[in-house]
């Protein structure tokens, strides 16, 4: 059965991020900028990413690529020693954070409230909005290093991709970058790819039909991501989704809340054994 | 009022009634029970980590100890959660805990204390990377898994929360599953409520806990206490054959064990999980007089196939 493959340090899995970092992304979002929120969500997920990973030291569960493009074209979005490759076992991830922030966060008191606690807050992704949208150019490096990657691990869960954008392609069409990148594949299954498109609009989560879409660009982003594996849709329905077979794993106008949950649901493929 | 609670079960007794219906196979006419003879046949424990881990990494462990002084053979088995940090001291803290201090039959969040102290005391918060620091806040997880047998008077309890499970064959071959939930092996795919080593996290525990209790009746009783991974197969197994598969009372050592584990990984029958099974087997006999007798000689009938007794004061052992 596709998509069941265990992860582990033998059998790793593999996340790209590829993220939208042209002068739109300078809107506003929430009580900050789309890049400004999208840097939190990001190095929050990382973070979390680490945390899941990690016991007494950092198990290499996954290998991470996180890929940024604006201005400069594509670009390594980690710092330091990450930056040298664009894919990174985790525990690299772990140990090479730009700097390490004290933040706030409430979380349960365990008896139904919430308690402010301070927490370490790793900053690995720094908010950029300038230029225009090469996203052709980012997804070809993705694709290539995705494809590179399948192949040296054939038994492993298939690589993810997450591709944020609040904007059109400047350089070209993507689709058919996308239907390439589709094709990348382990014995577990091809890879997959989910797309948040970041407006202010009225979100619509997982569409499993064009219908439901009245642009040509939103129908194109529906048409590059990949049908969500039933361990994804299972996470999807614990955030109040009720999603079909066909349901995508695409959210167009997506929010605050709705990259949260995509980054939640698009990095947690499997049990990690 | 807690320990009061505690040392009530330390000195638990069936109840008189229950005492009486024992099924004695001589007629009351001929021969007269002395007393009942309780012998522990078997005493094992087994431990082997996920394939494709360094040796040593696991995170299960089981304390098997007694028979005390009072008479009470104790074991319990933990299963820590792979994702948390500790997983491996936190279940040997709960472990070790419990077989000390059994729970109070009303839940009391004060138990824990002790062992979160055990674990708090292995390691420096602030000496830890930012990671593990975080991670050590949001604080380690296990199942829980006790049985306490009384070799005085037979009578047994046990006490769980998560799916770390007990299988108990009774001489007439019945076969009984706790907690009873996981008579279905799909049972095993959920999440199951564990204990934190935060207390934050242990939210309505008391709700979750599970209680059993029971007598040995006479003849040989067999008791397993099995981690999910391989509960969920056994109990597959007994649907298929409805018996427990013998071939567990076959497993003489760890080596062996750990092939056996290995045997089912490669064909697919259980996941890559830690696994973790303790057996324990005891023989119930009564020691009659002869009424008939001249001499009124003692008998003590035990069944033919018991070997390798070990009486009470045997050495417990931890994994």
């Amino acid at each position: 059965m596709p998509y069941s493959a265990e992860i582990s340090r033998t059998n790793p899995g593999c996340i790209m991020f590829v993220i939208d970092q042209s002068g739109s992304m300078s809107e506003h979002l929430d009580s900050s900028t789309r890049a400004g929120f999208v840097s939190d969500a990001l190095n929050r997920v990382l973070q979390d990413l680490v945390i899941r990973c990690s016991k007494e030291e950092v198990y290499d569960y996954f290998d991470i690529g996180v890929i940024g493009y604006g201005s400069l074209g594509p670009v390594n979005g980690m710092t330091g020693s990450a930056a040298q490759n664009w894919i990174n076992p985790i525990s690299l991830i772990a140990n090479s954070p730009a700097r390490v922030e004290d933040r706030y966060r409430k979380i349960s008191d365990g008896a139904g409230g919430l308690i402010e606690v301070q927490q370490k807050f790793p900053v690995w992704f720094e908010p950029v909005s300038n230029g225009g949208t090469p996203m052709v150019a980012a997804l070809t490096i993705a694709g290539q290093r995705i494809a590179d990657w399948a192949d040296a691990h054939e038994q492993s869960f298939p690589p993810i991709l997450i591709h944020l954008t609040d904007g059109e392609s400047t350089d070209g069409d993507p689709e058919p970058v996308a239907e390439v990148l589709k094709l990348v594949s382990t014995a577990d299954g091809n890879a997959l790819i989910l797309n948040l498109h970041v407006s202010n609009g009225e979100p619509i989560s997982f569409p499993d039909s064009e219908i439901q879409l009245d642009s040509e660009f939103s129908r194109k982003l529906f048409r590059m991501s990949s049908v969500l594996p039933p361990g994804m849709r299972g996470l999807a329905s614990t955030h109040g989704y009720s999603l079909s077979e066909n349901s995508r794993g695409f959210i167009l106008n997506a929010g605050a809340e709705q990259i949260v949950q995509l980054f939640e649901i698009g990095t947690r493929p499997a049990n990690l054994r | 009022m807690r320990s009061v609670k505690r040392s009530s079960y330390n000195h638990w007794r069936p109840p008189r009634k229950a005492l009486r219906n024992r099924g004695v196979c001589v007629p009351r006419s001929k021969r007269r029970v002395l007393r009942d003879v309780i012998s522990i046949t078997s005493k094992q424990g087994f431990m082997v980590g996920k394939n494709g881990n360094r040796p040593g990494e696991c995170d299960d462990r089981f304390v098997v100890t007694g028979p005390t002084s009072e008479g009470a053979l104790l074991a319990a088995v933990s299963d820590g959660a792979t994702e948390a940090i500790f997983s491996d001291r936190w279940a040997a803290a709960l472990a070790e805990n419990w077989v000390s201090d059994p729970f109070s039959r009303e839940w009391d969040d004060n138990w824990l204390e002790s062992p979160a102290r055990q674990l708090r005391g292995g390691f420096d918060l602030s000496s830890l990377p930012w990671f593990a620091q975080e991670k050590a806040i949001i604080g380690s997880f296990a199942t829980l898994l006790g049985l306490r047998l009384d070799v005085r008077d037979g009578s047994w309890f046990a006490q769980g929360i998560g799916d770390t499970v007990l299988f108990v064959e009774h001489p007439d071959t019945t076969i009984q599953i706790f907690p009873d939930e996981f008579w279905n092996w799909e049972a095993f795919g959920t999440s199951p409520y564990l204990l934190g080593s935060n207390p934050a996290s242990n939210f309505d525990v008391g709700q979750h806990i599970r209680f059993v209790q029971g007598e040995l009746s006479f003849g040989r009783t067999r008791m397993m206490l099995i981690t999910d991974a391989l509960a969920s197969w056994v109990v597959r197994a007994f649907v298929k054959s409805k018996g427990l598969p013998a071939v567990l009372w076959e497993i003489k050592n760890n080596e062996g064990f750990a092939r056996f584990i290995d045997q089912l990984r490669s064909a697919g029958e259980i996941r890559n999980d830690d696994a973790t099974m303790v057996l324990l087997s005891v023989v119930r006999v009564s020691e009659t007089r002869d009424a008939l007798s001249n001499d009124g000689r003692l008998s003590t009938r035990h069944p033919k196939s018991i070997k390798g007794f070990h009486g009470p004061g045997s050495k417990g052992f931890i994994g």
